[in-house]
């Protein structure tokens, strides 16, 4: 193996997770090649110094502040029967905005539509079917200018009244 | 000792303090993991809780077949990746690495080791952040969570192949970039 190779398994070698003859013909070349060598003291260096990076210690109340989160979450996610509706106040203010905002809506859409042939308006689906229809054009193009050239494939006439192929 | 996936079928059958004695075993690593990804310390506690809280909304449909660690880190793993994504947006590099929130009180007398320690903390934070995402993760989940190359490979959902070359990748980069400071009886060396 060439040192780009040893270089590859230094990293399996150095994590102890090689096979025996891999491992014996690393540490082979190791012991001749001061390139390969000095690489693995680095990488080895390397994984001793990313202990370096600082550890936290959890808050002292993690566990009672998990428990206080997560009866929140279950009133949250568990809302009692209809409980929606006990908590519906008359908002006339609300009521008047959410009224205006209907009023120009259909104004503005019903007199502006947009154009939704834009490809800004369609959904992927719709850009898929216009792809396809495009090719279906395209594919009828091919079609009505191989006909005018060879003619009918059942040896007909073409468009322009020649004999097809025999 | 009752293991993690008792606990979590004592939890499924409704036993909270179950559920209680997994995160006193694995609070802290998902914290410091939460922590070691997003380099964002005042987060990282909401996060871990987070993480624990959709743990425990899920446990009622939890199947033995999965190692609990790897569902865990899973998780943790979604959860830090998509606050990373919303952050990123709205901060540098550089406020990642101050906001570790140490050695803010000038008033203490900081002695050369530890300008050091925080010299190399901040070097290693500002090349694994350099890292791709993967890379990092691998070297994170293998490295500091002790997890084995198969949990590694079912937490980021690739093959066992794929996280040793995750790893080895990641850390010939960090070689290169840190090779200053590896290099034994160098200036900066060990």
């Amino acid at each position: 193996m060439d040192c780009k190779n040893i270089k590859e398994l230094l990293t399996q070698y150095s994590l102890g997770d090689l096979g025996s003859d891999e491992k014996t013909s690393i540490e082979s070349h190791i012991g001749t090649c001061s390139d390969c060598s000095s690489y693995l003291s680095e990488s080895e260096n390397l994984w001793n110094l990313l202990e370096a990076r600082d550890e936290i210690e959890p808050d002292p109340e993690f566990l009672s502040n998990f428990w206080d989160k997560a009866a929140v979450d279950e009133v949250k996610l568990k809302p009692g029967f209809l409980s929606w509706v006990r908590d519906i106040k008359p908002n006339w203010t609300l009521a008047g905005a959410m009224a205006s905002i209907f009023f120009v809506s259909v104004i503005t859409f019903g007199v502006f539509s947009p154009d939704m042939t834009n490809n800004l308006f369609m959904s992927d689906e719709q850009q898929d079917e216009l792809i396809l229809i495009e090719l279906d054009n395209a594919i009828s193009t091919e079609t009505a200018d191989v006909l005018a050239i060879y003619g009918a494939w059942d040896g007909g006439t073409d468009v322009n009244g020649n004999g097809g192929i025999n | 000792m009752e293991s993690d996936i008792e606990l979590m079928l004592r939890t499924k059958a409704g036993d909270d303090s179950a559920f209680s004695e997994l995160m006193n075993r694995h609070y802290k690593g998902v914290l410091n993991y939460i922590y070691r990804f997003t380099n964002l310390k005042e987060n990282s506690e909401d996060l871990a809780q987070e993480v624990f809280l959709r743990v425990y909304r899920s446990a009622s449909k939890y199947r033995p077949e999965a190692k609990f660690t790897t569902w865990l880190y899973k998780i943790a793993t979604n959860v830090s990746l998509t606050h990373v994504k919303k952050k990123n947006s709205n901060i540098s590099l550089d406020e990642m690495t101050e906001n570790t929130g140490e050695y803010e009180d000038s008033e203490v007398e900081i002695s050369d080791d530890i300008i050091y320690r925080k010299e190399m903390k901040d070097l290693i934070i500002k090349a694994m952040e350099t890292l791709p995402e993967r890379e990092k993760l691998a070297i994170m989940l293998c490295k500091y969570e002790g997890l084995s190359y198969e949990e590694t490979a079912d937490v980021l959902e690739c093959t066992v192949g794929a996280v040793k070359a995750y790893v080895h990748r990641g850390r010939m980069k960090l070689v290169n970039k840190l090779k200053p400071y590896l290099t034994e009886g160098g200036e900066y060396g060990l």
